[in-house]
Formats: structure tokens, C-alpha cells, sequence
């Protein structure tokens, strides 16, 4: 008989403690914070589209020649619907990859049409004597639309670059999403410098 | 004249002079009311901008964090 009480401890491991992922994946973050700085970048530039118009009577100049909107009404719509399909690609992505080929590659031919006809378009104004030299208007004219070219082409290569990863079977849904987030955003803007540029 | 009657006098015309400094920024004045009306608006657009975009973002964020969250431990 045992003189001193002996109490045994026992010890119950606790349950594991459930983890999650990343509330948002590296690369969409990584994009997000890029398209901030970049729609910060084009703020800056139709505020000061804006407030060069308004200084003076007649925006464009009346001796200039005029910016193709009916056309580039077009090319916008070709843009708008590069975008929806690109977005509906990830939605077929994430039914099965193989099925998100046909959209991306319909919305990677959508956007390259985009660059091609503003290309014309631009070969067609500096044909017209409309160069970055030539008046406010047209200096700003370049300077804006020619930043959303250098975006596109930049953007159709991300597409480009995620249309071959997918055929090869290496695309992944966090990257696929990011590239998606970015053309959204050359898309989305489109219609907005349109508007300022071309139509007031 | 005593030395702090002369500092409240400059003062005084300082403040008085001030104002039309003030009327120099181009958001106070200038010579068409449609420039005016430019400066100020793009002013409050570039304001509210980046508020608007951290903003939403945070929002965003948040709302992705109560999806993906662990469900509270209970004991």
C-alpha cells in the first residue's frame, strides 16, 4: 500500500489546428498593386487632358485634323468583347482547362485586332499631318492612347504567354487569375480614355 | 513705437496681404470659370482616387479573409 498518493497525469493532445491558404494568391496581389499604380498613372493623365482643354476655346483645335470615333467605336467593342471571353475562359478553366482554349484564344485574336486597327488608325493621322508636335491636343492624344497600346501589347503577350502554358498542360488557376486581372484592367480603361479623348 | 506694437502691425499686414498671394493658385482663380471648374474637379478626382481604390481593396481583402478564415475554435 502505497503511502503517498500518486496522481498520473494525462495528457490529451489537443486537436490540430485548422490552417488556410493565402487569403489572396502572390501573384493576383502582386497584379492588383501594379493595376492601382497604373490607373493612378492614367488619372494623372486625362486630369491633365481635362484641364488643358479647358483653357482654351476650341478643344480639339479647330485646324487639326479629327480623331476617327465612329471607327475606333469599333475597335472598342472588339476590345470590350476580348475581355468578356478572356474572363469566361476562367470560369471554363475552372471546369476543366482544356475547355478555356477556344475563349482565351478568341479573346487573345480580339485583342490583337484592337492593336492592329489602332495601329492604321495611327499610320492614318500621321498621314494627315496629326503628329506630337503639332498642337496640345495631339501631344496628349499620343502620349494617352499610346500609353494603353504600349498596355495592350503588353497584356496580349501575358495572354499569349498563359494560352501556350495552357496547351502544355502548366497553367495554374492563381496565375491564370492574375493575367486575367491585368487585361480586365486594359479592357475596363479602354472605354473610359475613349470617352475623353475621342468623343469630348 | 514699442517692439511688440511693430510685430503685431507686420503681422496684421501679413495677414492682410496673404489673401492675395491665395488668389495666385489656380484652384482659387483664374481667368475662365470652365478652367476653374477643371482644376477643382480633377483635384477632388485625384483626391479620391487612391482612396478609393485602397479602399475597396481592403474591403476586398476582408471580405476574402472572413471566407477563407478557420472556422472560430470552440473548447
Amino acid at each position: 500500500m502505497a503511502s503517498t498518493t500518486e496522481q498520473e497525469l494525462v495528457v490529451v493532445p489537443s486537436p490540430p489546428r485548422p490552417t488556410s491558404g493565402p487569403v489572396v494568391p502572390n501573384a493576383v496581389l502582386g497584379t492588383l498593386i501594379f493595376v492601382m499604380a497604373e490607373i493612378m498613372m492614367f488619372g494623372g493623365f486625362i486630369s491633365a487632358f481635362v484641364v488643358a482643354g479647358a483653357s482654351v476655346d476650341a478643344w480639339p483645335p479647330l485646324d487639326q485634323p479629327r480623331l476617327p470615333a465612329q471607327e475606333t467605336a469599333i475597335n472598342t467593342l472588339a476590345l470590350l468583347v476580348s475581355g468578356v471571353v478572356t474572363w469566361y475562359a476562367g470560369r471554363r478553366f475552372a471546369e476543366s482547362p482544356a475547355r478555356a482554349v477556344r475563349p482565351l484564344g478568341l479573346g487573345i485574336a480580339l485583342g490583337l485586332f484592337f492593336v492592329v486597327f489602332q495601329g492604321v488608325e495611327w499610320v492614318d493621322l500621321l498621314g494627315d499631318g496629326l503628329t506630337m508636335t503639332t498642337s496640345t491636343h495631339a501631344a496628349f492624344f499620343y502620349l494617352i492612347v499610346g500609353a494603353h497600346a504600349l498596355h495592350a501589347v503588353g497584356g496580349l503577350a501575358v495572354l499569349l504567354a498563359l494560352f501556350v502554358w495552357l496547351r502544355r498542360g502548366e497553367l495554374t488557376a492563381e496565375v491564370f487569375w492574375a493575367g486575367r486581372i491585368y487585361w480586365s484592367f486594359v479592357v475596363l480603361l479602354w472605354p473610359l480614355l475613349y470617352w475623353q479623348v475621342y468623343l469630348t | 513705437m514699442r517692439r511688440g506694437t511693430g510685430v503685431g502691425l507686420g503681422l496684421a499686414a501679413a495677414v492682410l496681404v496673404w489673401p492675395g498671394a491665395a488668389d495666385a493658385c489656380s484652384v482659387c482663380f483664374d481667368a475662365t470659370e470652365q478652367n476653374r471648374e477643371a482644376f477643382i474637379g480633377t483635384t477632388v478626382f485625384l483626391t479620391a482616387l487612391p482612396l478609393l481604390l485602397l479602399g475597396s481593396g481592403f474591403l476586398w481583402l476582408r471580405a476574402r479573409h472572413a471566407e477563407t478564415a478557420p472556422p472560430p475554435r470552440r473548447w
